[in-house]
């Protein structure tokens, strides 16, 4: 049985097809990476990551702003006439007029309350 | 292994990025490797190598398991190299198929070891397409399937394409030889 093995084992095993072409393929010099390769990419990553978020804060900042102009225009377009009237109105009324400098006093009162919450706990 | 990559993937999707470097040290090398097969040039197939792996981070959620992470960064590396390559409007060679050409001669001279710097020099004409698959079939005997996922061709078609390719870098060698 092992002597029968032993016979059909040839004396030398066949060349591999296309060794010429195998050989060719082989890079005479292959190129390498540099060791610093892993880190240099994930700091590039995180550069570009960094810079995407910025671009998408400044561009929701510019829709923002572009929706806020466009609907006051709006308002102003087609209420303006009636609310410059009722201004007309407060302003000639003494008792209205007194209740302006409370109500601006609110909102910058309520602006810098928001901006210090977001600069203490964003 | 690959479930551990697939876990690894979860946490760079999860914010973890640095442990995104696990497949740049991993697969960085097999990637420079094709690519430099197509860009010869040390500095412009390492910012390849590198932009093949920033794109494959910012898509990494694409990345469904279906092949590979290595097949996978190797299809970016591909594209991003032939479009590279497309940029520099390289012209290369076109040759015209000789129907007497028997593959007995093709067999012969791609066997031929006396005759591999001649090889090279054919090899270095071929097309991106054509390079990558003999590198892939040849070279890092890829399976079918993953070579025709990194070229985005036809699994069928890949030995008509070797076929082909062979009697071109055949020709190409004669033409080499004569002028």
């Amino acid at each position: 049985m092992e002597a029968n093995r032993k016979d059909t084992i040839p004396a030398e095993a066949p060349k591999l097809k296309d060794s010429a072409l195998r050989q060719a393929l082989t890079p005479t010099e292959p190129l390498k990476l540099p060791s610093n390769f892993a880190h240099v990419t994930l700091r590039r990553i995180e550069r570009e990551r960094i810079e995407r978020e910025r671009r998408e804060h400044v561009i929701a900042l510019v829709t923002v702003a572009v929706c806020l102009l466009l609907g006051l225009a709006a308002i102003g377009f087609f209420y303006g006439a009636t609310l410059l009237a009722a201004f007309q109105t407060m302003f000639h009324q003494s008792e209205s007029f007194g209740l302006i400098p409370a109500i601006a006093f609110c909102f910058l009162f309520f602006a810098l309350l928001n901006h210090f919450l977001r600069r203490r706990y964003a | 292994m690959v479930s551990d990559e697939q876990r690894l993937i979860a946490r760079v999707l999860d914010g973890h990025a640095e442990d995104y470097g696990y497949f740049l040290e991993r697969y960085g090398q097999e990637v420079m490797r094709l690519v430099s097969r197509l860009v010869p040039q040390q500095q412009d197939a390492e910012e390849l190598v590198q932009d093949a792996f920033v794109r494959a981070y910012d898509r990494l959620e694409t990345f469904g398991g279906r092949s590979s992470f290595s097949t996978w960064i190797c299809r970016i590396a591909y594209t991003t190299a032939v479009s590279w390559l497309r940029k520099q409007r390289i012209k290369y060679l076109s040759i015209e198929d000789n129907l007497h050409l028997t593959d007995t001669k093709v067999d012969e001279a791609l066997d031929d070891e006396t005759r591999i710097d001649e090889l090279r020099r054919a090899i270095a004409q071929l097309k991106p397409d054509e390079q990558t698959l003999i590198t892939l079939f040849y070279y890092d005997n890829r399976p079918l399937a993953d070579i025709a996922y990194i070229l985005d061709i036809e699994t069928g078609t890949i030995a008509t394409r070797l076929h082909r390719i062979r009697r071109k870098l055949y020709l190409l060698m004669k033409h080499g030889s004569k002028s």
